[in-house]
């Protein structure tokens, strides 16, 4: 319903809060604080507000009409000015005043430019409620964000307190919790409340000065100093003081004051241990020991008025003032006494005093050069039977060597922190819990670090025991730590605790004063650790293992060239004990310079440099084995397996020499082949000549060609007889060259063997009559069937029979035998030459005619014989001879049936 | 009696041949002649004889190729005795196989001996032809 013209108004509206925004934010901020009042609402926190103002302004300048989206913006902005408010400590009702200060100083400003005027009362309606919309939007969402941010904030305030209410309570420590500003004691422990008598209601709600606990006042002075060291640092430790319980008792307590905010108010914890007990024992233990044992304390006396009544030889030493200079003298004039650490030492010191008659303390004291001396000093008081007292025993001591320790102690407690806090390994203070029997049962966790929270899985374990914070706690554990708190020995073990599954390392040593039981672990949580070991063991348990079972040699040589580990199959191999090899250099017991090894050390050298694997087979002379050797880069050194092939190589060898001899022998078929072909062609190329010779002579000698002279005829029968002879001569040839060859094959049936030697006898017949030779059959079995080539054992019985024949003389007789046993027996005697007992082997080979006294009538080429042999030996038969010169040969043939 | 038989002989040797025709002509008989074992077959296309004397090595087709390709049927009557200078046992088994009615070896056949070969082989046939 905005016309034009309403627009263009607008428009100079815009332009108007444009320019004077910061002036209305001025002036919102004003109005705001005059209303609040400035003691509580910091201006500075409120300008903080300032650009979230500024665009506030500006939006409801931009966005003069109210839509959904605009509407969105403004809740944004409300977000926004929440959300800082909060970072900034102000109050919702802080927050919301000022945005409905900026709301009014809008319209303040604007009435004031009179530029409202000019709208039309329905135009200025609804502008008016457009800006209200919008900051209803801003302080609505504003509501929203503080409620939600108190709930957060409540929530962890809830826990944070029911965390310190637990440890609080459980501490063994008195704790109390004193508001400062009032002194009020806002809550105090079990211990506390045990310490000084009273019940929790009695004192709790209560300040300092109702109570009256402390005995003595600190001055305003002190009290200022301790309390801005307490806002500096955080807290004060080591604090004396003294507190009256309810029965009036006075006990001397160390404790240490620590400060919080709770709910925004400075608020300091107190932790006391009660300390008087351990005061009187050490005090009275200190005294008695000075007076009895140490005489190299300066020893001084003083009586009631402080003068000084005796100086021994220890103060004269310690101070320089002979005896005689001091003694009658005010003590303070020679010592000048002060109390550096407390200010009101000397007021202490007496109180102290009064009421123990003793004291003991560090003071500064001067020597008789003006120079300061650091002195423990240790004062009792001597009384006479009235009790008053008489006189005082100052025994002192110089430490100024023991200050300068503890300030180097107070160095290293500094490093000590920042280790503690930057060490990543849990680390944890204890103190170990002993039943009435002397037998530790628990723990108190006195000190941990944040890692120990971590790797423990506990949280805040500080003033609790370790059966609060793990009720399954190990047995084991508490035994180790007892003898580790009896003993001092420190122990390093690996635990497993049941609750978390897991594995710790745990290093615990002893610290402090044996009789505090006080511990300190390290603690590391060991359990991934622990698994991968134990896989790795396993692992490399395996590997062992395997690597003793294998047949192969191994070794490993790490990165140094150190012989790490051998196998079983090594020691086989090389014969060389473990115990010689294991740790030894291996580029030691394997030069370079033996020549031996030259293959095996350019392939070691290779494998180590380039990281690749290599495998080859070579002789190893120091061993004379042939080795399969496989070289692995392995950890900068290398692993290497081999085996003895040596076996595998000789075999090799053969089957190389055996393939050789195969080729040969294929080789030798073929020539065999080529030979018998040969055989074939000679046979019928030198025959052919000799057969044209013998048919022309023959056509001549047959009258075929006319007729011819006696003389004639006679001279081509020598021609002829010439000629068969060279045939027959070729015969033969041809005959020892077929029985040679491969191709020679019997054709073997079944044959009556007499039969077949009668045939020969008979075919010979005339030869024997030549000679007047008598044939005698004796022992002469009939009807021998044998498998022979008839043809081919035709030939051998010629033979025998013409040899036996051919070698005899006139009038002798053969002796033919044939005898059926396993075998055939065909046995040929003759009354002949004989032969020599040398001879019998030589007479079977080829072209072997041996001297005998015939050999020069006898014709013969020297290959019947061997023929005999062979075609025997091709039918599995054999022949002998056993012979006498000049009486006699017999050649035996024996046959398989 | 002998001008009826003829014989065929089939030698590649020329020298050795002529022999052979001079021995058998000399003898009586009717003599062909081929010098190789294709000239033997075309030669028996033409005329039938009694006796086939047939050489083994020839050039050309051998005696072996000869017996092979021979249809015996054709010629029930001839006689075929192989001669050769070729004395390897496997060569004579395999001619006496294939066809041939004798193997004697060349060289140890004189002029006499072959007449008394042919005469042997065909004493049936000159019987027969006689009676």
């Amino acid at each position: 319903m905005i016309t034009k013209n309403d627009k263009e108004k607008l428009g100079i509206i815009k332009q108007f809060l444009q320019k004077n925004a910061s002036k209305i934010q001025k002036l919102a901020n004003q109005n705001h604080l005059s209303y609040v009042g400035s003691d509580t609402a910091n201006v500075k926190i409120l300008t903080k507000n300032r650009r979230f103002f500024v665009e506030v302004i500006e939006r409801v300048a931009d966005t003069p009409k109210y839509t959904p989206r605009s509407k969105k913006i403004f809740q944004k902005l409300g977000h926004e000015i929440a959300q800082n408010s909060i970072v900034y400590g102000l109050t919702l009702e802080e927050t919301v005043d000022s945005v409905i200060f900026l709301k009014q100083a809008i319209w303040e400003k604007l009435q004031v430019s009179e530029l409202l005027d000019s709208l039309s009362s329905n135009d200025l309606f609804v502008f008016g409620q457009t800006v209200t919309s919008y900051f209803d939007s801003i302080t609505s969402k504003i509501a929203n964000v503080y409620h939600d941010d108190y709930l957060n904030v409540r929530e962890s305030i809830s826990q944070s307190e029911r965390l310190f209410a637990t440890t609080f309570d459980a501490s063994p420590v008195a704790m109390t919790v004193i508001r400062l500003a009032d002194q009020v004691m806002v809550d105090a422990n079990e211990h506390f409340l045990k310490l000084v008598g009273y019940k929790r209601s009695e004192i709790v709600g209560r300040s300092s000065a109702e109570l009256d606990l402390g005995v003595e006042k600190s001055s305003a002075k002190e009290q200022a100093r301790n309390l801005k060291n307490l806002r500096s640092k955080g807290k004060l430790t080591d604090f004396e003081s003294l507190v009256r319980t309810k029965k009036g008792v006075i006990k001397q307590i160390r404790g240490a004051f620590v400060m919080v905010m709770i709910n925004g108010k400075e608020h300091v914890i107190t932790s006391h241990i009660d300390v008087t007990e351990q005061r009187k024992a050490d005090e009275n233990n200190r005294y008695l020991a000075t007076l009895t044992n140490n005489i190299a304390d300066a020893v001084i006396s003083i009586d009631q008025h402080n003068t000084i009544v005796s100086w021994n030889k220890s103060a004269q030493k310690l101070y320089g003032w002979k005896t005689k200079d001091v003694v009658g003298k005010e003590v303070n004039e020679v010592l000048a006494t002060s109390f550096p650490d407390n200010q009101n030492g000397l007021a202490e010191t007496n109180r102290m005093f009064a009421r123990y008659d003793s004291w003991r303390g560090e003071v500064v004291q001067r020597r008789k050069d003006g120079s300061s001396i650091n002195i423990l000093s240790s004062v009792a008081a001597i009384k006479n039977d009235d009790g008053e007292v008489t006189a005082k025993v100052a025994v002192n001591r110089d430490i100024s060597e023991r200050k300068k320790a503890e300030k180097a102690l107070k160095d290293s407690e500094t490093r000590y922190r920042t280790l503690f806090n930057s060490i990543d390994e849990g680390f944890c203070l204890i103190k170990m819990l002993y039943d009435d029997d002397g037998n530790a049962y628990d723990y108190l966790f006195l000190e941990v670090n944040a890692m120990f929270e971590k790797v423990a899985s506990m949280r805040n374990p500080v003033g609790k025991t370790m059966k609060q914070m793990m009720p399954s706690i190990p047995k084991s554990w508490i035994a180790i730590f007892e003898k580790v708190a009896k003993t001092g020995k420190a122990n390093r073990s690996t635990n497993y605790a049941v609750s978390g599954d897991r594995w710790y390392d745990i290093y615990t040593t002893r610290v402090g004063d044996p009789n505090d039981h006080v511990l300190a672990l390290l603690f590391s949580d060991v359990s991934e650790k622990r698994r991968l070991d134990k896989e790795r063991e396993v692992a490399a348990q395996k590997i062992i293992n395997t690597l003793e079972s294998i047949g192969e040699a191994f070794f490993q040589v790490d990165a140094n060239g150190n012989i790490i580990l051998v196998n079983e199959g090594f020691v086989r191999i090389t014969g060389a004990p473990r115990k010689d090899i294991i740790g030894q250099n291996f580029w030691k017991l394997f030069p370079k310079t033996d020549q031996a090894n030259a293959p095996y050390y350019q392939s070691f050298t290779r494998v180590l440099k380039s990281g690749k694997q290599e495998q080859f087979v070579d002789y190893y002379q120091p061993l004379k084995l042939w080795l399969d050797v496989r070289v692995y880069p392995s950890e900068g050194g290398m692993s290497v397996f081999f085996r003895d092939v040596t076996q595998q190589k000789q075999a090799e060898g053969e089957q190389a020499k055996l393939m050789q001899l195969s080729n040969e022998r294929k080789e030798l078929i073929k020539i065999t082949k080529a030979k018998d072909e040969f055989i074939g062609i000679a046979s019928h190329q030198l025959r052919t000549p000799a057969t044209a010779v013998k048919q022309y002579i023959g056509i001549l000698l047959s009258g075929l060609g006319g007729t011819l002279t006696d003389k004639q005829l006679h001279y081509l029968e020598s021609a002829y007889s010439s000629n068969e002879r060279q045939l027959e001569l070729i015969n033969d040839l041809l005959k020892t060259a077929q029985i040679d060859a491969e191709t020679f094959t019997l054709s073997r049936t079944s044959h009556d063997i007499t039969k077949l030697v009668r045939k020969a006898v008979t075919e010979l017949q005339s030869v024997f009559e030549h000679r007047q030779q008598k044939i005698i059959f004796k022992n002469f079995d009939k009807n021998i069937k044998v498998r022979v080539d008839a043809a081919e054992m035709n030939l051998v019985f010629s033979n025998l029979l013409e040899n036996a024949s051919k070698y005899s003389g006139e009038n002798t007789q053969i002796t033919i035998s044939i005898i059926q046993k396993k075998k055939v027996h065909i046995v040929i005697t003759d009354e002949g030459v004989g032969i020599s007992e040398n001879d019998y082997d030589k007479i079977f080979d080829k072209f072997t005619r041996v001297d005998n006294e015939l050999s020069d009538t006898v014709n013969g080429t020297g290959l019947g014989l061997y023929w005999v042999r062979r075609i025997l030996e091709m039918h599995g038969g054999s022949i002998s001879v056993t012979s006498k010169l000049h009486e006699g040969s017999s050649f035996k043939v024996v046959l398989p049936l | 009696m002998s001008g009826t038989i003829s014989v065929l002989v089939v030698e590649d040797e020329a020298i050795l041949l002529e022999a052979y025709e001079l021995i058998l002509g000399t003898a009586g008989y009717t003599v062909f002649t081929a010098r190789n074992g294709i000239e033997a077959l075309e030669q028996l296309k033409k005329v039938t004889p009694d006796v086939m004397l047939l050489d083994i090595f020839m050039p050309e087709m051998d005696g072996r190729e000869v017996l092979r390709n021979l249809d015996k049927a054709d010629y029930p009557e001839m006689k075929i005795i192989v001669c050769s200078n070729l004395s390897d046992s496997n060569a004579s088994q395999e001619v006496l196989r294939n066809g041939a009615d004798d193997f004697v070896l060349k060289s140890s056949l004189g002029p006499m001996e072959l007449i008394q070969l042919i005469k042997d082989k065909t004493r049936q046939r000159a019987s027969k032809s006689e009676s």
